[in-house]
């Protein structure tokens, strides 16, 4: 009896594994000759990761490579992510791509991998630069607000009273957004910059009624530049209740989904961001580049995602520009 | 006596074929999975649940178990992090002291099941909490790196020219060692003793409540010594270090056919669990198949041997 069970419990585990290792196995196969790219990212399971999982299908299919995009099934799993790492190794595959839970944890295993013959790369998050070729990034933090400021200007004619609103006060990122912000909008005297800065705290309750109590103090206010997500949704349903919407313009940096139907009626003009699977996209077309030799170039054009800007040996990607034109297309 | 221990080796037997089918298995479909490399870095990530798992085995044989071996393989991770990079401590006192707490907390964890008649579950899931917590507050969660190459380097290098990374050759000593204690020796007699029922080991003359306390105690110092040889591996500390070793150490002893009741346990089955749990992992990676695969698969796995524990135990009553 117990070894029926013992029998019947082998069977089940070995069918399982075989299911999924055939899986794995036939496109192996198949891509004996093509660039066998893995990318390792923090955790699997969010719809971040889904995204970026995208953008790796679109290079399997378009680039000719075999793209995988693994990680730990659980967030923050330091340990786990340096075992999938090290079985990349083992695979012998051509270039791992990995974005950190904890930057310096992985540089021993980094270091193994390219004494092994595999190219390292970094993307979404950088490892220490010693032990990668080259990161590549979504955005750059100032940028993203230069990018902000220049979009909200250009729909406000070049004049206007502008009110600047963030997430928390002491987010690194978010202060780098709010300088760029503020260096975008430098180019146009005819705006002005009210103060003081609005902080949401990263919550949406708190960024409506920001946003009344700055449209009270300040009825001639034409402009929001908002830079954490929910910045632009809340400033939304703040004209809309105080009937202001579609006479003060809102720019930011939100996901799609969050601002999908102000943009459409107009009370959002816009939102800049980069598309995490165009992410994934461009680095897996930068990784075969170099695989083959070619390093990459300030300006170079991916195709489907721009012009990218590289920085030493860092990378950035283009933000995309969300408007009513074409955030119907976007779906995330 | 007899009886029980041939049927825990039967059952361990029936481990042993589960890992053979998967090697087997894994070996053919899987190309780089025999690869030596591939093998020895397998071997070296699981050296750590390996010490853990052994511990567990001895635990759970004399009737307890232990949920707090994940906090306290991070705690003695971040102490040796703390004392060594931010207070300039050498390593071997360092690592010294992190082992002293871990020690305590077995002792704590001992005291309170043996001597005071607590839930071992209850007892050590308070533990796992303060553990975890402690090396949390430690550095407000962030981790620490930058140890010397030279304990970096244990993760890695052979001892004395065999090839044999320390993690594995430790490991390895520490499951020849209690399977020798379990099988030959008067405290491992008293361990199964305790297990199989408290009352007739009490009688016949065991202390019961020491031999529990030093079941504790030991895997705790385990677990310790597993928190440090992780932290050489991945050259930092980190707070979650060990996360999941209650779940993965106890799923290994019950795979290699350990009864949770206590009683019966088989060093060598925990051996053929733990490896069990690095072959699947690992063969599953290798296909390119997400993590998020193989925890379902070890959940399942962790019911069907549950099951058939049961289900064993009521055919032969």
């Amino acid at each position: 009896m117990r070894r029926l069970f013992l029998l019947l419990l082998t069977a089940a585990i070995v069918a399982a594994a075989s299911g999924c290792a055939r899986k794995g196995g036939q496109e192996g196969a198949a891509g004996a000759d093509r660039p066998h790219v893995v990318f390792v990212f923090k955790v699997l399971g969010i719809p971040y990761a889904d995204s970026l999982k995208q953008g790796a299908d679109r290079a399997a299919k378009e680039l000719g490579m075999k793209v995988e995009l693994l990680g730990p099934a659980t967030g923050n799993d330091i340990q786990g992510q340096i075992n999938l790492i090290e079985d990349q190794i083992a695979r012998k595959v051509d270039a791992i791509v990995v974005s950190p839970n904890d930057a310096d944890s992985v540089r021993p295993v980094l270091k193994r991998a390219e004494q092994a013959g595999i190219a390292v790369y970094t993307w979404d998050s950088d490892a220490p630069e010693d032990v990668r070729r080259f990161y590549v990034a979504g955005c750059d933090d100032v940028q993203i607000g230069v990018d902000i400021a220049e979009r909200l200007a250009r729909d406000l004619g070049g004049t206007g009273k502008v009110a600047i609103m963030t997430g928390g006060l002491t987010a690194k990122n978010l202060m780098l957004h709010v300088d760029g912000v503020r260096e975008g909008l430098k180019k146009y005297p005819g705006i002005t910059i009210v103060e003081p800065l609005l902080a949401n705290n990263d919550q949406k309750d708190q960024a409506i009624k920001g946003a009344i109590s700055m449209l009270q103090k300040h009825p001639d206010l034409t402009g929001f530049a908002c830079v954490s997500s929910p910045g632009a949704p809340g400033v939304a349903e703040a004209l809309i209740q105080t009937g202001k919407a579609g006479k003060v313009k809102v720019w930011g940096l939100s996901l799609p989904s969050e601002i999908r139907e102000h943009v459409k009626n107009g009370v959002v003009n816009g939102a800049i961001l980069w598309n995490p699977a165009d992410l994934t996209f461009a680095t897996a077309y930068l990784v075969k580049q170099d695989l083959e030799g070619k390093k990459p170039r300030d300006g170079q054009e991916i195709p489907g995602v721009g012009k990218i800007t590289v920085k030493g040996s860092q990378v950035l990607i283009p933000g995309i520009v969300i408007t009513k034109d074409n955030i119907d297309e976007l779906d995330f | 006596m007899r009886r029980l221990s041939d049927r825990s080796r039967l059952h361990s037997a029936g481990s042993l074929v589960i890992l053979a089918a998967l090697t087997v298995y894994f070996s053919i479909a899987q190309e780089g999975f025999l690869d030596a490399g591939n093998l020895l870095s397998l071997a070296r990530q699981y050296a750590e649940l390996g010490l853990v798992a052994v511990g567990m085995t001895l635990v759970i044989a004399a009737g307890g178990i232990d949920i707090s071996v994940g906090g306290t393989v991070g705690l003695t991770g971040m102490l040796l992090g703390v004392l060594v990079l931010q207070h300039g401590w050498e390593m071997l006192p360092a690592a010294a002291v992190a082992l002293a707490v871990a020690g305590c907390v077995g002792a704590v964890n001992g005291a309170a099941v043996a001597y005071l008649g607590m839930q071992p579950v209850l007892v050590t899931l308070a533990t796992m909490s303060l553990t975890r917590g402690a090396a949390y507050v430690l550095t407000g969660g962030v981790s620490l790196s930058g140890f010397p190459e030279r304990f970096t380097d244990i993760a890695t290098a052979g001892v004395a020219g065999t090839g044999i990374p320390m993690p594995v050759a430790i490991t390895g000593l520490a499951f020849a060692g209690s399977a020798v204690l379990l099988r030959r020796t008067a405290f491992g007699r008293a361990v199964l003793a305790s297990g199989a029922s408290a009352e007739a080991a009490e009688l016949s003359g065991i202390r019961v409540r020491r031999v529990r306390f030093a079941t504790y105690l030991l895997l705790s110092l385990l677990a310790g010594v597993a928190g440090i040889l992780l932290t050489a591996r991945v050259s930092t500390s980190f707070a979650d270090a060990g996360r999941n070793y209650e779940f993965e150490a106890i799923t290994a002893v019950v795979l290699g056919g350990t009864s949770l009741t206590g009683g019966e346990a088989s060093v060598l089955g925990t051996l053929a669990g733990v490896c069990t749990m690095a072959v699947l992992r690992n063969g599953l990676s290798l296909a390119g198949q997400s993590d998020l695969t193989r925890t379902q698969m070890l959940a399942v796995a962790l019911l069907a041997a549950v099951l058939i524990d049961n289900l064993r135990r009521r055919l032969t009553s």
